[in-house]
């Protein structure tokens, strides 16, 4: 019996170890900030594909995983279909999310962020995109956002997962947008007085799945939170669904302004 | 060059050996012939596309004299597809070699070990050919015999990982009794309680550093050096009655579940968590009559010897979970095998056998498996009969009712069906395969050496590729000679055009195997050749997907 239990003495000592140095994981933070660049253009405005190739040669300088755009056709008659237009790329959705955006005072003008200047408002014109978006780049919310869709090719049902992952508390009152682009859409396209029928277009805003202010993110935004906001749709058969995109961005949520802290996308076919 | 100095030794050893002394011993031999077909999809593998011909060979070595075992193993494996079913791999070498010594009440084992304690659930290092499991500790182990029924056994080493190790160590100690109150009692018990430490290898904790640096802070976990699993089991016998019982604690420990939600929004990353196992089977058994009623809990008891997943992921477990479901033989009654759980499941499973007379007894076998939130992930009835008359021939019938979750197990998607041609079982739902299979067996022997088995079954499905039948022939002229030939046969779907391409790519195709065996004393050699179907292989709840095989096998088993 003596030895049965020293056996077993000698088994716990196997459970009893000396305390372990634990292994050190290096402190880890949340991603890096990506920009939101909001583009108002149209198919009949003139000046408009110089202002997408600015933002295509800048999301080319910067990476397509850092700077995330969207090209809404709602600049009034200069984004109504040309006569060879086969497709109208304006929408009613695309009006109400410009006019909660700011004033438009003309295009080809951006938002960035959605950041306010007092002199321009929250749009503005070409000249001023470069430099306000490197501007962005150096403001960090310390949050991290990411989208993760499910698609079923045969039903076309898409279920859309966003993930809000705070690395410091934020307070205030936030909104969730999530709105769907569709990339590479061949029509004609007014550019520099030269109608070009096969013109690509880049990003164009084709719904909102939210409210056109973004849904109300009632959960507090604590560091270490992590929130998720799930969607369903059914994408319409004109899209081709290759080549669509789910974009979606934390804001605030209209006072005192509608900054865009954090932005992220993913395709709906990979 | 090292590998080859040593089996010189041995065979210079063994040709000073004394008269009285013997070697003994056994070989493996695996060939296969790959012919390319791509309508069946036998293709797109190393084998298939440039090397034709992939060969395993184990030799293996024994020796006892002066008090010492010894053994050797030479394992072979040229552009083999045995440990990567979709690769190849080439190695040669002492696969194992082991020296055991009992002195007195004291015995000291060193080299590659197989042992286990309890029924495996905390540690295993065993051996399993068909899927190239070959987890050996390669350590040393000390044993000693504390009384007449109580042992204490401590090991520590390294799990073995082909010709080399991988980089945890592991340590462990079980001590083991016998009880039983007087000579004529018919109630004895057998406890004992194991402990197991695994240390992670530098390399691994770096990796895993780095790993969770790659998330985002509400990913992060924790992580240590050492995890510490242990074990309480007991085997209670009175009568006709058997009950084991086996509870299971594992400390925090470093695992990586593949469907744990990220902050990224998909599945899958490490996570530092204990876990749990509890296992018990009742059995009662008496003349014409065996029921056994086992039942499993099991909740995050991955116990590896690192959380990053292997190739293929069945390799480098420290334990074995215990399987809970029937181990089926027929090919179309094995076609849809569970995979233990490792993360979370909760089974239980009752088989029954009565002989109603002397020619006919009847049995049946009931499974079920869920995971923790009462998913079901398996459900499985076999009712069976065996009719035996005289010793002439026999009989064997059943039919196989089964719910299988085909996304857990296979990772492969099986939309709903609306015209489920077994709707009145209740299936037909997303993800699972809902089949039934009848199946006979019949054995008619000639004469006592000349006999012929028919084997057939049927599985009448609408899931995955649809509906099967089998056939199989086999005659046997005993001792030496057994010749056979089956056809699986993949029934056409009716309306075709209904169905995506990859639910009918099968649809009308043959897949015949022929074969020959030939067995001399202690000699086998087979020869076959097969056309197989994709699916999964699986051994005690262990299982891999495997591709479509076509060709030539040829197999030697020799004992000397």
């Amino acid at each position: 019996m003596k030895k049965i239990v020293y056996g077993i003495c000698l088994l716990a000592l196997f459970v009893t170890a000396c305390e372990e140095k634990e292994i050190v994981i290096p402190e880890l933070s949340s991603g890096a900030r990506r920009v939101l660049v909001e583009e108002i253009t149209g198919v009949n405005c003139s000046n408009c594909p110089d202002g997408a190739r600015e933002l295509a040669a800048l999301q080319k300088q910067i990476g397509a995983d850092k700077l995330i755009l969207v090209a809404i056709h709602s600049g009034g008659d200069l984004s109504k279909p040309v006569p060879q237009s086969t497709m109208d790329l304006q929408t009613t959705e695309g009006y109400a999310l410009v006019d909660y955006i700011g004033q438009l005072s003309g295009i080809p003008s951006a938002a960035i962020s959605r950041r306010y200047f007092p002199d321009e408002g929250s749009e503005f014109a070409v000249g001023a995109w470069s430099a306000r978006i490197t501007n962005e780049f150096k403001r960090d919310y310390n949050l991290d956002l990411f989208v993760a869709n499910t698609y079923d090719p045969i039903t076309r049902k898409l279920d859309i997962k966003v993930n809000m992952a705070p690395d410091s508390t934020l307070l205030g009152e936030h909104r969730l947008t999530v709105v769907i682009t569709e990339d590479s859409i061949v029509n004609a396209q007014n550019d520099n007085s030269v109608i070009i029928l096969n013109y690509v277009h880049r990003h164009a805003f084709r719904d909102i799945v939210t409210a056109i202010n973004g849904d109300l993110v009632a959960e507090p935004l604590t560091a270490g939170a992590l929130i998720s906001k799930t969607y369903s749709l059914t994408l319409p058969a004109a899209w081709d669904d290759k080549h669509c995109t789910v974009v979606a961005y934390l804001h605030h949520g209209g006072t005192p302004d509608k900054i865009i802290l954090q932005a992220a996308e993913d395709h709906v076919v990979e | 060059m090292k590998h080859v100095l040593h089996l010189a030794f041995c065979m210079l050893i063994a040709s000073a050996l004394p008269a009285q002394s013997r070697i003994t011993g056994n070989l493996q031999s695996n060939g296969n012939f790959f012919i390319d077909d791509p309508k069946i999809g036998a293709t797109a593998t190393p084998q298939y596309d440039y090397q034709k011909f992939g060969a395993e060979s184990w030799l293996n070595l024994n020796y006892s004299n002066w008090g010492f075992d010894m053994g050797l193993r030479f394992d072979m494996f040229n552009n083999s597809n045995l440990l990567n079913p979709t690769g190849s791999f080439t190695g040669e070498g002492i696969g194992r070699w082991y020296i055991h010594k009992k002195i007195d009440k004291f015995e000291v084992s060193a080299g590659y070990l197989y042992d286990q304690i309890g029924s495996g659930i905390i540690f295993r290092a065993y051996e399993e050919r068909a899927l190239l499991i070959d987890d050996a500790l390669f350590g040393v182990k000390v044993g000693y015999q504390l009384n007449e029924n109580w042992k204490i056994r401590a090991f520590t080493g390294r799990i073995k990982r082909q010709f080399s190790t991988y980089g945890a160590v592991v340590r462990g100690a079980v001590v083991e009794g016998f009880i039983k109150s007087d000579s004529s009692s018919r109630v004895t018990l057998a406890p004992g309680f194991g402990v197991v430490a695994r240390t992670f290898d530098n390399g691994t904790v770096d990796d895993i550093a780095k790993t969770i640096a790659t998330y985002v802070p509400q990913d992060s976990t924790g992580a240590q050096y050492n995890t510490y699993a242990m074990t309480l089991y007991n085997t209670l016998t009175a009568g006709n009655f058997s009950w084991y019982v086996e509870g299971a604690y594992k400390t925090k420990d470093v695992i990586y579940d593949l469907f744990a939600p990220n902050a990224r929004g998909g599945f899958g990353k490490l996570v530092n968590r204990p876990g749990y196992t509890v296992y018990s089977s009742l059995s009662y058994a008496k003349k014409g009559l065996g029921i056994t009623l086992e039942v499993k809990r099991t909740e995050d008891f991955a116990f590896r010897t690192t959380p990053f997943l292997q190739t293929p992921p069945i390799q480098g477990p420290i334990n074995f979970l215990p399987p809970m479901a029937k181990q089926n033989t027929y090919r179309l009654t094995a076609r849809f095998a569970p995979a233990t759980q490792e993360l979370g499941e909760q089974a239980i499973q009752l088989d029954a056998r009565y002989a109603l007379s002397k020619k006919l007894s009847i049995g049946f076998n009931f499974a079920d498996i869920q995971n923790l939130e009462g998913k079901q992930l398996y459900r499985e009835f076999t009712p069976e009969f065996t009719y035996k008359y005289l010793r002439k021939w026999q009989l064997i019938g059943g039919v196989q009712v089964l719910h299988y979750n085909i996304f857990v197990y296979q990772e492969k998607e099986d939309p709903e069906d609306t015209n489920d041609p077994i709707d009145f079982l209740g299936g037909g739902k997303a993800s699972y395969v809902d089949g039934l299979t009848p199946y006979v067996e019949y054995l008619y022997k000639f004469t006592a050496r000349r006999s012929v088995r028919i084997e057939a079954q049927y599985l009448l499905t609408d899931d995955e590729f649809g509906s099967w039948v089998n056939g199989l022939v086999e005659f046997g002229w005993a001792p030496h000679w057994l010749v056979y030939a089956s056809d699986m046969y993949k029934i056409a779907h009716h309306e075709p055009e209904k169905y995506p391409e990859s639910k009918t790519k099968y649809d009308g195709l043959h897949y015949p195997t022929i074969g020959i065996v030939y067995s001399h004393k202690a000699n086998r050699f087979a020869l076959a050749y097969v056309k197989q179907v994709e699916g999964i292989n699986c051994s005690g709840g262990i299982c891999r997907l495997e591709p479509t095989f076509h060709g030539v096998r040829l197999n030697i088993n020799s004992s000397f």
